[in-house]
This record gives structure tokens, C-alpha cells and sequence, in this order.
């Protein structure tokens, strides 16, 4: 393993490959902070790069890109409400109502320092444990992704800001969403009303951007503008001891959190995310502030997305199984250039795969240093007025959307969504809510049903699994104890 | 005066507005009209639609034929992937472009989303350029568990609806050929449609599944390291490499279809540019880089090469067969 890591080194530091890793650095950043522009499609776009390129220059692109655009996410997230990647949704929630309470520089500073540290963390862990981790992964299977899916879904009560039964109507709004289109298990087409553009199902981005991005550009449009009110100063502090304190143990848990959802195949870095800000939501003393602008909402997912997004290299590397959209991408990068992907890989290549280990950790830790400046650069945009600024905005969700499947109906979906999400706002709708069950609906039904066609119909095969069961049992008492507490405050009231 | 104006709020929304009408038509992408110059083509970028994920097996095949396609013709290809339907949506959203030959689509599904009725794009609105590739199917099992074919089918024959067969999709030619393939051999397996080719793989890995229906070059590392055991081969002959492992044909079963990978175009793109493409196909079939790309990733076991008038008929018996296989698969 030392000789291997040596080796990464070594090739990392050879002049060219530097170079491609800040270029990459750039590029994955200026693209992930961009609303709509995911790690996924830089990668895609830049494949045919990477044909031009030796193997290890062209997995040095493609690995860096998809790191630093998993942190950029989080930038426009924070400062415009519009998650710049779909892994940055849960970065809103709190992020931005701690820039609209003035401070977009703390609220920057924290999400760049969890994000730094959970990369840093996820990669340490893929380099030394990557083979235990991959034996772990495989004792996942359909009903495991049920019982985790449940469990994220519990979490409602503490996204719904107070008022449950919103928060329901907002999850089971999202479940509805995501049962557009063709089922994944029979291929009957729900919901689609004969349309040939909902059989491929509502894209998760469109929701996203309409529900966050333009709703808020449409809010805004409403207030009275004035060029001075506009003029904030972002002033970026990355290192603030007191913060610091505050957060180490929530950016430390969800790391190991997004590491452990990461890993999974077909699970991916925005589930951990979210997963990670519910469960750091769910164990907060304060758990009232989350939804509010406080540090531990904004440290969890991005802690999380980032150790998951080094999670997800994990099957990959060592199995050959992508754990995510991106790493998809990848294992096809792996064919193109003659790389067989599969266990062997590890055996086979190990300058290659040593060399990405080392890149992403520097990547990770570049990070630090290179927010800084790039941020400033980024923050400069707050000083354009609003009424530039807006349009540009819903500019950039358009060519974002457009570009996740080329599609114009996705574009009205997005439009739709937010004008839905407009509304919503105003009569204090959780909108998390919806996202939750966007994004974990799916998961939830087909493997429930693909679990049930395994066991041919036998429900026991939830609770006779000992992860399964301890997942839905830990679900359960997150649904009954809230109960409980409030029937005992009726009591003494 | 200027300065309010900017600011306030009927600017606001005045903008927003033309520039959203501005993109939307922008994206619209309204093309040229057809231009029959073959001459000349290409004379920009040719799109190509494909209806499966990056990364997967068609988006590979594409990128690396048009990869090879691109220095022959001259021209640049751009690969646009949307996913959906087994494909429809990309053939719905490439047929509402100009046949100009312009737009491609890159499939693997035709013969089955048609015969479905998914796509109500008939082969007299498409045309195949070529067909390029021609997988072979391979039945593989966690190495240990069964030894062989026979003690696979005699287990499942012994245990009716036990074992765990998955496939990748629903109604797609891999459940085809699973449900196909249990039909043939006389038994009952309970079958697990998979998400994709790694959920799959690791669904065998842990044994949450038994038997898969997959190639062997997306597997073939798993077989060198001796997690993974093909024990039966979809093809007539037996594979070079794997000639102690039986064929179906050898068995007695009439099983021999595999995922077959090709481009089509909209059937009233001119006849010259399909046949320009065709050759160009051909040719970057035959060179280095792609036979080297066809050798690792074990595309070679079958010839993949047919033409575009062959394969056109080859299609249309495809449709018929499907159509009559589905029919009895959903009685």
C-alpha cells in the first residue's frame, strides 16, 4: 500500500499532470458553482478529451472535475438559493437563510471547511479501507435500500419546520412526482396521460432548480429594488474557532455518514447529503434553528456530500460498480481507454488507481486554498443589482435544465415548479419537504418491490435481514418517540 | 430616469421574459432544411441520439464508433444521451428533427420497444445505417454455487420459482430472453429485474441473486479473478476462449439472440449520406483503435458487421418474432 501511494505521488507530481489537475480543479468548480451544470455532465462533456490524453492525465480530469464540482455546488446553494448540483440541494436549507440574515460569508466559510474536511476524511478512508468498505457495500441489497430510504424519510418532522402536516403533504407531493413516468419494475406508464415526454419521468434538477431557484428570483422580483441595498460585502471566513467548536462533531459524524451512504451502489452523494442532514437534524439539541441559517445545517450535507462523492469511488475501484451517476460516467471512461473495470483493477493498475487516490486528496485539500480567491471572484456577482442579476439567473437554470437530458419540456417542468414553489413560499410551505421525497421515492419503491419479488412476496424479508431490520427498527422509534413526546406535553399541558 | 428604470421592477420581468422566449426558442433548435449536397457533408456537427445512460454498453458503442467515424468523414459528432423508455425518448425527441443527416440515433432496443408498441417510430420512418456490434448472452453464476448448466437446470427443475435469475429491465430483451430461456429449458425461475449492470453484478457478488443473464465483457475481470462462472454461452459455437463452457444450441434450446448495437437515422434522410455513413461505419469498424476497444470488452465472439439493407430485414423479422414472443409471455 506505502509503495502504491508512493507511486500515486510520484505520478501526480510529474509537471503535466499538475497542470490537468488545476485545470480540471478549475473547471470543476466554475461548473459545479453553475446552476444545472453537474459533475456528471462536466465529465461526459470532457470524455472526448480525455481520448487525447494518456490514461492517467485523462483519470486525473475526469476524477478531479467530479470533486470539485461536488464542493462548487454549494456557492450558488448559498449565495442565489440554486443549487449549483443536485449533490448542494441540502446546502439550502440552511445556507441560504444564513445569507439572507447577512451573512453569506460564515455561511461560505463553514459549507468550504466541512466540505474540505469530509472529502479529506472520505478520501483517507477510500485509500486505506476500500476493500473492507466493498464487502460491506455488497451486504446491501433491495430491502437494506428500502429500510435506509424509510429511514430518511421519517426525518419530515424536523424538515417540516413545525407544521407536520404540511411536511407530510410535502413528501407525499414529492413520492407523487416521482412515480411519473414509466415503472420501473412492469414498464406500465403512470401518470404520463399518453404524453411521450413523461414516460421518462420527472428529471429530480428541473424540480430543484424551479422549486428553489426560480421561486425565489420570482420572490425578489417582488420586493422594491434599490442598487444600495443590494451592495453586501461577502467576506469569506474559512477558519472561525468559535464555529469551529461548534461544528467538528457534526462535520465528523455525517463524514462517516456520507462515507457509509456513498459507498452503496446506486445511492450516490445527494441521498447522503440529505440522509446526513436529516439524521444531523434529528440528534441536534436544537434541532427547532435547522431550516433557519444555523452551522450544523449547513456543515452536515456538505461534509456528507463530499465523503460521499469519495464514497462512491469505492465499488467502483475495487468492484467495478458505480455508485453514482458520475461514477457511471467513469466506469464507461474505463472502457473507452482499454481499462478492464472489475476487481482486477486494483491488482491490474495500481499506478492508475494509487494516482487517483492521491489526486482527489489533493484536490480536497486544494480546496482551502483555492476557495479563497474563487469565491471573492464568484462574490463580486452579489454586487450586480438584482434586477440583472434575476434574469441571469433563471438564464442559467434554463441552460441547465436544458442540458441535463437536451430537453425543452424539461425547461416547463422547471418554469412549473416554480411557480408552484412561488406560491408555496409565501404560505411558508416546507419545500425540503418535496425534495426529500423526490429523492428518496424511488429508492424506496422499487427496491421495496424488487425486495418482495426476491422473497416472492414474504415480508419477513425486511425484518429477518439484520441491517434491514435495524434500519426499520431505528425508523420506527424516530416516528414513535416524537409521538410520544408530544402526547406526554398534552398531558402536563 | 435611466437608472430606476433598471431597477424597477417592470424591467425585471420584462427581461426575464424575452430572454426565457429567447432561450426557448434558442433551444428549439429549428435547423436548416434538408440540404441534399452528400457531397459536402458533413458541414457541421452530427448529433447522435442515444436512449441509454452514459457509460453503459450502447453509449460506449457509439462513442467509440463515432469516435473512429469522425476523422473518416471529416466531420465532428456530438453524443446526446437521454434517457427513458428503452429508448423512445431519444428516438421521439431525434425524429422531430430535420432529416437532413444531421441526427442519429444510437440504439440497441429497436426491435423490442417496436414490437411493444413503445415506439411508434415503424421502420418506414426509420432506417438502420448499420449494425456494428452483436453480443453474445451468457447465463453466470457466484463461482461455487453451480458447476454447471445441468445442475443449474436440475436444481431449478427440483425447486420450482427458488432461484433468483436476474436481468437488467423490464420487458427489455434481457427479461425476453430470460423468460425465453426458461421456457426452453423447462423450468421456473423467479425473475428479478434489475436497476443496472452493477446493482446486478453486486446482487451476485452478495448473493442476492443467483443466476444473471449478462455478456462477459463487462464481467470478464470478475471471471479472471474467479467470482464469476458462465456456464452457458447464447450462441451456436463455442466461444475460443471458454471451450468448456456449453452453448444453448448445443442443449437443445433455440436461443441465440444477444443485444445487437447499431445507428439509424430518419428514413427520409438522403440515400447518400446513409450510404456515405455506411461506409464510414465499416471503415472505423476496421480500424486499430476500435477492434482493440471490440477485443477487451469481448465484442468479437460473433461478426457484428451487417449493412444497412440486411440489417433492415433482418429488423423486421425481429418485430414480428417479438411481437409473437410478447404476446405469449403476457398470456
Amino acid at each position: 500500500m506505502l509503495e502504491g501511494i508512493l507511486m500515486g505521488i510520484d505520478n501526480l507530481f510529474e509537471p503535466l499532470h499538475i497542470l490537468i489537475l488545476l485545470l480540471a480543479m478549475m473547471i470543476g468548480f466554475l461548473g459545479g458553482a453553475l446552476p444545472g451544470i453537474s459533475g456528471t455532465m462536466l465529465v461526459i462533456i470532457l470524455l472526448p478529451v480525455s481520448y487525447g490524453l494518456d490514461t492517467i492525465s485523462a483519470f486525473i480530469l475526469l476524477t478531479t472535475i467530479y470533486a470539485a464540482s461536488v464542493f462548487s455546488g454549494l456557492i450558488s446553494a448559498i449565495l442565489f438559493r440554486t443549487p449549483g448540483t443536485p449533490e448542494a440541494v441540502a446546502t439550502v436549507f440552511d445556507g441560504y437563510p444564513m445569507t439572507e440574515k447577512g451573512k453569506p460569508g460564515q455561511a461560505l466559510g463553514i459549507g468550504i471547511l466541512s466540505s474540505a474536511t469530509g472529502g479529506v476524511i472520505g478520501t483517507l478512508f477510500l485509500i486505506f479501507l476500500t476493500p473492507i468498505l466493498a464487502s460491506f457495500a455488497l451486504n446491501f441489497s433491495s430491502p437494506e435500500y428500502f429500510a435506509l430510504a424509510i429511514l430518511g424519510l421519517t426525518v419530515v418532522a424536523s424538515l417540516s419546520s413545525g407544521n407536520l402536516i404540511q411536511g407530510f403533504i410535502g413528501v407525499g407531493l414529492g413520492l407523487f412526482v416521482a412515480t411519473i413516468g414509466m415503472d420501473p419494475l412492469s414498464g406500465t406508464e403512470r401518470f404520463t396521460f399518453g404524453t411521450l415526454e413523461l414516460i421518462g419521468g420527472i428529471d429530480l434538477i428541473p424540480v430543484l432548480i424551479g422549486l428553489f431557484a426560480i421561486s425565489e428570483v420570482l420572490r425578489k422580483s417582488k420586493q422594491d429594488h434599490t442598487i444600495e441595498k443590494e451592495m453586501q460585502k461577502v467576506k469569506t471566513k474559512v477558519f472561525d474557532s468559535g464555529i469551529i467548536n461548534r461544528i467538528k462533531n457534526t462535520i465528523f459524524r455525517s463524514a462517516i455518514l456520507g462515507i457509509s451512504i456513498g459507498i452503496l451502489p446506486g445511492v450516490g452523494a445527494t441521498t447522503a447529503a440529505m440522509i446526513s442532514y436529516s439524521e444531523a437534524a434529528r440528534w441536534s439539541k436544537n434541532k427547532d434553528e435547522f431550516g433557519t441559517g444555523i452551522p450544523e445545517g449547513i456543515a452536515a450535507p456538505e461534509a456528507a456530500n463530499n465523503a460521499g462523492a469519495m464514497g462512491a469511488m469505492v465499488p467502483l475501484l475495487a468492484l467495478g460498480i458505480p455508485g453514482s451517476a458520475t461514477t457511471a460516467v467513469i466506469l464507461g471512461a474505463f472502457v473507452l481507454h482499454g481499462l478492464q473495470p472489475g476487481p482486477m483493477l486494483m491488482t491490474d493498475e495500481p499506478g492508475l488507481v494509487y494516482t487517483i487516490f492521491i489526486s482527489l486528496l489533493a484536490v480536497n485539500i486544494l480546496i482551502i486554498v483555492f476557495a479563497n480567491p474563487f469565491i471573492r471572484m464568484f462574490s463580486k456577482i452579489m454586487k450586480v443589482p438584482y434586477s440583472a442579476l434575476g434574469p441571469a439567473i433563471i438564464i442559467f437554470c434554463i441552460i441547465g435544465t436544458f442540458a441535463v437530458r437536451n430537453s425543452v419540456f424539461d425547461i416547463w417542468v422547471m418554469l412549473i415548479f416554480g411557480i408552484i414553489g412561488y406560491y408555496l413560499d409565501r404560505m411558508k410551505f416546507p419545500l425540503a419537504t418535496i425534495i426529500l421525497g423526490v429523492v428518496l421515492g424511488p429508492i424506496a419503491e422499487e427496491e421495496f418491490r424488487r425486495a418482495l419479488q426476491m422473497s416472492q412476496g414474504d415480508i419477513s424479508i425486511f425484518f429477518t435481514r439484520p441491517i434491514s431490520g435495524v434500519l426499520l427498527g431505528l425508523a420506527l422509534l424516530a416516528f414513535i418517540i416524537p409521538l410520544v413526546n408530544r402526547i406526554k406535553k398534552y398531558k402536563k399541558a | 430616469m435611466r437608472r430606476n428604470f433598471l431597477a424597477s421592477k417592470s424591467y425585471l420581468v420584462l427581461s426575464t421574459m424575452l430572454l426565457t422566449l429567447i432561450l426557448l426558442t434558442a433551444c428549439a433548435n429549428t435547423g436548416d432544411s434538408a440540404s441534399n449536397e452528400a457531397d459536402n457533408y458533413p458541414e457541421r456537427e452530427i448529433e447522435v441520439y442515444v436512449g441509454h445512460g452514459p457509460g453503459g454498453g450502447t453509449d460506449t458503442f457509439v462513442r467509440t464508433i463515432t469516435n473512429q467515424m469522425s476523422d473518416i468523414i471529416d466531420g465532428e459528432f456530438n453524443i446526446i444521451n437521454q434517457e427513458g423508455g428503452s429508448g423512445v425518448v431519444a428516438m421521439q425527441n431525434a425524429m422531430q428533427q430535420p432529416a437532413d443527416g444531421y441526427t442519429l440515433i444510437g440504439d440497441s432496443a429497436y426491435a423490442v420497444t417496436t414490437a411493444a408498441g413503445t415506439n411508434e417510430y415503424g421502420l418506414d420512418q426509420v432506417v438502420p445505417i448499420a449494425r456494428v456490434q452483436s453480443d453474445t448472452y451468457a447465463l453466470q453464476v457466484k463461482k461455487g454455487t453451480f458447476e454447471s448448466i445441468d445442475e443449474l437446470v436440475s436444481y431449478a427443475e427440483a425447486n420450482p420459482g427458488k432461484i433468483r435469475i436476474g436481468a437488467v429491465g423490464t420487458m427489455g430483451i434481457d427479461e425476453i430472453t430470460a423468460r425465453r430461456f426458461m421456457k426452453e429449458a423447462g423450468v421456473d425461475m423467479n425473475y428479478i429485474p434489475m436497476e443496472g449492470a452493477g446493482e446486478m453484478h453486486s446482487g451476485i457478488l452478495g448473493g442476492h441473486i443467483d443466476v444473471m443473464l449478462e455478456e462477459v465483457g463487462p464481467t470478464m475481470s470478475y471471471i479472471e479473478d474467479e467470482e464469476f462462472e458462465p456456464l452457458v454461452f447464447f450462441s451456436e459455437e463455442r466461444i475460443d476462449d471458454f471451450s468448456e463452457v456449453p452453448t444453448t444450441v448445443e442443449k437443445g434450446w433455440d436461443l441465440t439472440d444477444g443485444v445487437e448495437r447499431y445507428l439509424m437515422a430518419p428514413a427520409d434522410t438522403p440515400q447518400e449520406i446513409i450510404d456515405k455513413l455506411e461506409d464510414a461505419s465499416k471503415e472505423a469498424m476496421e480500424t486499430e483503435e476500435y477492434q482493440e476497444y471490440a477485443e477487451n470488452s469481448y465484442l468479437d465472439l460473433r461478426d457484428g458487421w451487417m449493412g444497412s439493407e440486411d440489417f433492415k430485414n433482418k429488423l423486421e423479422e425481429d418485430i414480428k418474432k417479438y411481437e409473437e414472443i410478447l404476446a405469449e409471455i403476457e398470456e
